[in-house]
C-alpha cells in the first residue's frame, strides 16, 4: 500500500482574512496630540463573525475607519488577504450607524443599492439582478421604487445592508449598525446579520457598545479598553447550537460570557 | 412596516386655502384697477396716467404688432441665456471652490468684493466692449446671476454630509465621481435657492440692460414709448413685464419642486 500523505488543511496564513498589526492612531501633534488607538492587534478569520466591543469614546469608529481604508493610521498596518490596507479595499463594504445619512435621499431604494456598482463595469441587467438578490436577502422585495425616507428606520438600515451586499464584499464592516433602531427591530436586524453571513459566506466585523449584542452575534469578541484604546482580551464565544434570541440568551454560558466582557470593559 | 401617509387632509385644506387665495388675490387686483381708474379720471386726469381702458387698448395694439413679440422674445432670451450660463458657471466654479480648500481661501476675498457690485455699475464697461447689443444684456444677466448661484453652491458643497462622503469613498468613488454623484445632488437644495434668487433678478437685469443700455427688447420699447409720450403703450409694456416676471417665478418654483421632490422641504410623504 502506498502511503497516504494527509492533505494539509487550508494553511493558517490564508485563513486569516483581516490582520490588524500594532495599529496606532494619534490625532493632532505636539502637546495637543491625542492617541486614540494605542497599538491594536487582532485578526479575523475567513467567514468569521467578530464583534469589537468597548466603552463609548474608546475609538471604535476610528478603528473601523482605519480598517475601511478611510483613515490612514499613524503607525502599524492592517492587511486584507495579506495586502496592506492603504485606501478603501475593493473587497470590503461598510455599513454605518446613521442610515438616514448614508443613504442618498434623492435615489430610490433600488438605485441606492446599485450605486456602488456604477463604476465597476457591471451591466444594467446584472445590476438589477444583484439589487433583487440583495434586497431579497434583507427581506425587502416590495420597495425598490420607494425612496429611503418613505421607509422606517429598520428598513432603511436593511437597505444600507443590501447595498453593501450588492457590492459583493468578502468582508463586511459594520459600525454600530443597530444602535439607532428600536429594540424589537434591533433583534430582527441582528438575526438578519447572522443569516446574511450564512447565505453569502462573508466575514463580518461589527463594532458595538452593546455587550449582549456582541456576545450574541460573535464567534469571537474583541474587547477594547478605555481611551487610549488597546485590546483587553479576545474571547471565544462557545455557545451551543445556532443562535436564537430566546434560546441562546437563556444559556448559562451566555450569561457567563457577557459578565466576563462587562468586567473587562469596566476594569480600569 | 412602510407607512406612507399622503397628508390628504392637509392637502385638501391647502387646496381650499389655494382657491381662497385666488379669490382674495383677484379681489385685490380689482380694487387696485378701480383705484387707478378713479385717480386717472379724477384728480390725476390730464397727467401721464391713462385710464385702464386706454392701457388695455395699448395692450391690444402691442399684441397686434410683430415687433412687440420679437422684442419680448429678445428680452426673455437674454434673461434665459444669461441665467443658464450663470447656472452652469456658478455650479461648476462652486463645486471646485467648495471642494478645494486652497482655492476657496484664495478666491473668497475676490468674490466678496465683486458680489456687491450691481450689474448696472458694470454696464458702462460692458457697453464699451459689446455695444448696445443682446450680448451685452446677456453678459449683464450672467454677471448678476452668477454670484447667488456660485455662493449657494459653495455653501452647499461645503455642507456635504461626511457620512455620505465616507460611504462613497468606501465604494471606491474618486473625487470627480463623488462630486457628481454625491456632493452635487446633496447641495441641490442650496443651489436651487441660488437659482431662484438669480432667476428673480435675471428678467429685471435684462429689462434694465435694454432700458438703460439700449439693447433691443421690451425695455428699449418702454424707453421709446416713454420718450414719445405714448403712455398707454408704456403702461401696457409695464404690465407685460409684470406678467413675464410672474411667469418666471412660477416656472422657477416648478423647477424647484421637480429638482427637490425628494427633499424634506418639498416632499409630501412622511414616515409615520
Amino acid at each position: 500500500m502506498t502511503e497516504v500523505v494527509a492533505e494539509p488543511n487550508t494553511p493558517e496564513r490564508t485563513e486569516q482574512r483581516l490582520v490588524v498589526d500594532e495599529l496606532r492612531k494619534t490625532y493632532g501633534a505636539g502637546v495637543e496630540a491625542k492617541t486614540v488607538l494605542d497599538g491594536l492587534s487582532f485578526d479575523v478569520r475567513s467567514g468569521e463573525f467578530v464583534c469589537v466591543v468597548g466603552p463609548s469614546g474608546a475609538g471604535k469608529t476610528t478603528l473601523l475607519k482605519c480598517l475601511a481604508g478611510l483613515l490612514p493610521p499613524t503607525s502599524g498596518t492592517s492587511y486584507l488577504d495579506d495586502t496592506p490596507i492603504d485606501g478603501p479595499p475593493e473587497k470590503l463594504a461598510l455599513v454605518f450607524q446613521e442610515y438616514t445619512r448614508s443613504l442618498m435621499p434623492w435615489l430610490t431604494v433600488a438605485k441606492n443599492v446599485t450605486l456602488p456598482l456604477v463604476n465597476k463595469g457591471v451591466s444594467k441587467h446584472e445590476m438589477r439582478k444583484r439589487a433583487e438578490e440583495a434586497l431579497d436577502a434583507v427581506g425587502l422585495t416590495d420597495v425598490p421604487g420607494k425612496y429611503p425616507w418613505q421607509l422606517s428606520g429598520g428598513m432603511q438600515q436593511r437597505v444600507a445592508i443590501a447595498r453593501a451586499l450588492a457590492y459583493q464584499p468578502e468582508v463586511l464592516l459594520m459600525d454600530e449598525p443597530f444602535a439607532s433602531v428600536d429594540a424589537q427591530t434591533r433583534f430582527e436586524l441582528e438575526d438578519l446579520a447572522l443569516s446574511v453571513r450564512e447565505r453569502f459566506g462573508i466575514t463580518v466585523v461589527l463594532v458595538t457598545h452593546d455587550i449582549d449584542e456582541a456576545v450574541y452575534l460573535a464567534d469571537r469578541v474583541v474587547v477594547l479598553g478605555a481611551s487610549p484604546c488597546q485590546v483587553r482580551e479576545i474571547i471565544d464565544v462557545d455557545l451551543r447550537g445556532p443562535r436564537d434570541q430566546v434560546e441562546t440568551k437563556a444559556q448559562r454560558r451566555f450569561t457567563e460570557l457577557r459578565s466576563r466582557v462587562f468586567e473587562l470593559i469596566r476594569a480600569r | 412596516m412602510v407607512v406612507i401617509t399622503r397628508r390628504r387632509s392637509s392637502a385638501r385644506s391647502a387646496r381650499t386655502v389655494g382657491s381662497n387665495a385666488v379669490i382674495v388675490g383677484a379681489g385685490a387686483v380689482l380694487v387696485c384697477l378701480l383705484a387707478w381708474e378713479l385717480l386717472a379720471r379724477g384728480p390725476l386726469a390730464g397727467g401721464p396716467f391713462p385710464t385702464v381702458g386706454a392701457i388695455a387698448g395699448g395692450l391690444a395694439g402691442l399684441a397686434a404688432r410683430v415687433s412687440f413679440w420679437s422684442s419680448l422674445a429678445e428680452t426673455v432670451l437674454t434673461a434665459l441665456v444669461g441665467l443658464g450660463l450663470a447656472i452652469i458657471a456658478g455650479v461648476v466654479l462652486g463645486v471646485v471652490l467648495g471642494s478645494v480648500e486652497f482655492v476657496y481661501r484664495s478666491c473668497r476675498l475676490i468674490i466678496e468684493a465683486l458680489k456687491p457690485i450691481p450689474p448696472i455699475v458694470v454696464m458702462p464697461l460692458v457697453l464699451l466692449l459689446l455695444g448696445p447689443s443682446t450680448e451685452m444684456g446677456m453678459f449683464l444677466v450672467f454677471y448678476g446671476c452668477l454670484w447667488p448661484v456660485l455662493i449657494q453652491t459653495v455653501v452647499g458643497v461645503r455642507d456635504a454630509d461626511p457620512v455620505l462622503i465616507d460611504t462613497a469613498r468606501s465604494f471606491g468613488f474618486g473625487r470627480f465621481q463623488r462630486a457628481v454623484r454625491i456632493v452635487l445632488p446633496g447641495a441641490a437644495a442650496f443651489i436651487v435657492t441660488g437659482v431662484r434668487i438669480a432667476g428673480a433678478a435675471a428678467f429685471v437685469i435684462a429689462v434694465v440692460s435694454e432700458l438703460v443700455g439700449g439693447a433691443p427688447g421690451i425695455g428699449r420699447d418702454l424707453f421709446v414709448a416713454q420718450n414719445a409720450g405714448l403712455y398707454a403703450e408704456m403702461y401696457a409694456l409695464v404690465f407685460v413685464m409684470g406678467v413675464v416676471g410672474l411667469a418666471f417665478n412660477t416656472g422657477l418654483g416648478a423647477f424647484e419642486k421637480w429638482m427637490l421632490h425628494w427633499h424634506p422641504s418639498v416632499r409630501r410623504e412622511v414616515v409615520a
